[in-house]
């Protein structure tokens, strides 16, 4: 039983760690290299890393979707592929929906190697390569330079809110277990006993004893 | 403007939600608080019995109108003034 609750926590810490990790904003510092949109097929294995239906992207009969993309590079040399989709009003709650002015922004913050200009892109998500899923882009600021790391506040003030959620209900919880819960067993307890005490003297009236 | 319905009913009903939770809550904590008052006062007449069971309902009458009671309606306007503020950041900043 001990490695079952084990097994199970260390499952929910995973699952909650995942999620947080694809749904909060994260920041990085890149170059934006090109802009473009390109039908992109929405399939039922990657539609969960896209916006819902009605957030305002056109879906064609073939299940394809017209989304732009931010192509960047990282000041390492690597390259990181944004989308740039309107959320919609659901989830994730980021209520975006000004991906026409995000995707203007990015094309006039297009820049060559020999004459960067560093920005730093919020976004959430995951990049898989096989699944065809990007992080959806949320917002663009510039930077000084490449060694700039701007401090991720939205998440950190997110987890801290979510921290103090997490100390209230616990609180709550304590409270009605305390005053609720605790009680009502004592009282169904005293009348088990007491349910349990007639009937055995009952069942020694039945047999002729306890008198 | 379906989708924009449809979440502003659910923030209602999640606030609305929260907002009795935490009524229960707050009420819970002042019975308590109120019950080790009067076992204080009253150390021989403590624990669970009519007359202090009188007493905290008595003294539950106002409860309503406290600070503690009104500042609960933040319930119903923290969120929607923190949502309100990331369709501000995200979109016109």
């Amino acid at each position: 039983m001990h490695y079952v609750k084990v097994f199970f926590g260390v499952l929910l810490g995973v699952v909650v760690f995942l999620f947080l990790d694809y749904a909060l904003p994260s920041k990085n510092t890149v170059r934006i290299t090109n802009t473009s949109n390109r039908l992109t097929p929405i399939t039922s294995a990657n539609a969960i890393f896209y916006a819902t239906d009605d957030a305002g992207t056109v879906e064609n009969a073939q299940g394809q979707r017209d989304v732009r993309f931010i192509d960047t590079v990282r000041p390492n040399g690597k390259v990181f592929v944004y989308r740039n989709e309107d959320t919609g009003w659901i989830w994730p709650p980021y209520f975006k929906y000004d991906s026409s002015n995000l995707q203007a922004e990015a094309s006039n913050l297009q820049s060559s190697k020999q004459d960067p200009q560093w920005v730093s892109v919020t976004a959430y998500g995951w990049r898989l390569a096989w699944l065809s899923s990007y992080p959806n882009a949320i917002s663009v600021d510039t930077l000084a330079g490449p060694d700039e790391r701007p401090r991720n506040w939205p998440a950190m003030i997110i987890l801290t809110v979510l921290f103090v959620f997490l100390l209230l209900i616990w609180r709550m919880w304590n409270q009605f277990r305390e005053r609720t819960i605790d009680p009502a067993i004592k009282s169904a307890d005293t009348q088990w006993d007491e349910a349990a005490g007639r009937s055995r003297s009952f069942f020694d009236r039945l047999k002729g004893k306890g008198k | 403007m379906a989708a924009l319905a449809r979440l502003i009913v659910l923030v209602f009903l999640i606030e609305v939600m929260f907002y009795l939770l935490l009524r229960i809550y707050i009420r819970s904590l002042r019975r308590e608080r109120l019950e080790e008052i009067w076992d204080v006062r009253h150390p021989d007449m403590a624990g669970h019995n009519r007359t202090r069971d009188e007493f905290i309902r008595r003294s539950m009458v106002g409860f309503d109108k406290t600070l503690k009671s009104r500042l609960l309606w933040l319930v119903f306007i923290i969120p929607t003034l923190a949502i309100m503020g990331i369709v501000y950041w995200v979109n016109w900043q």
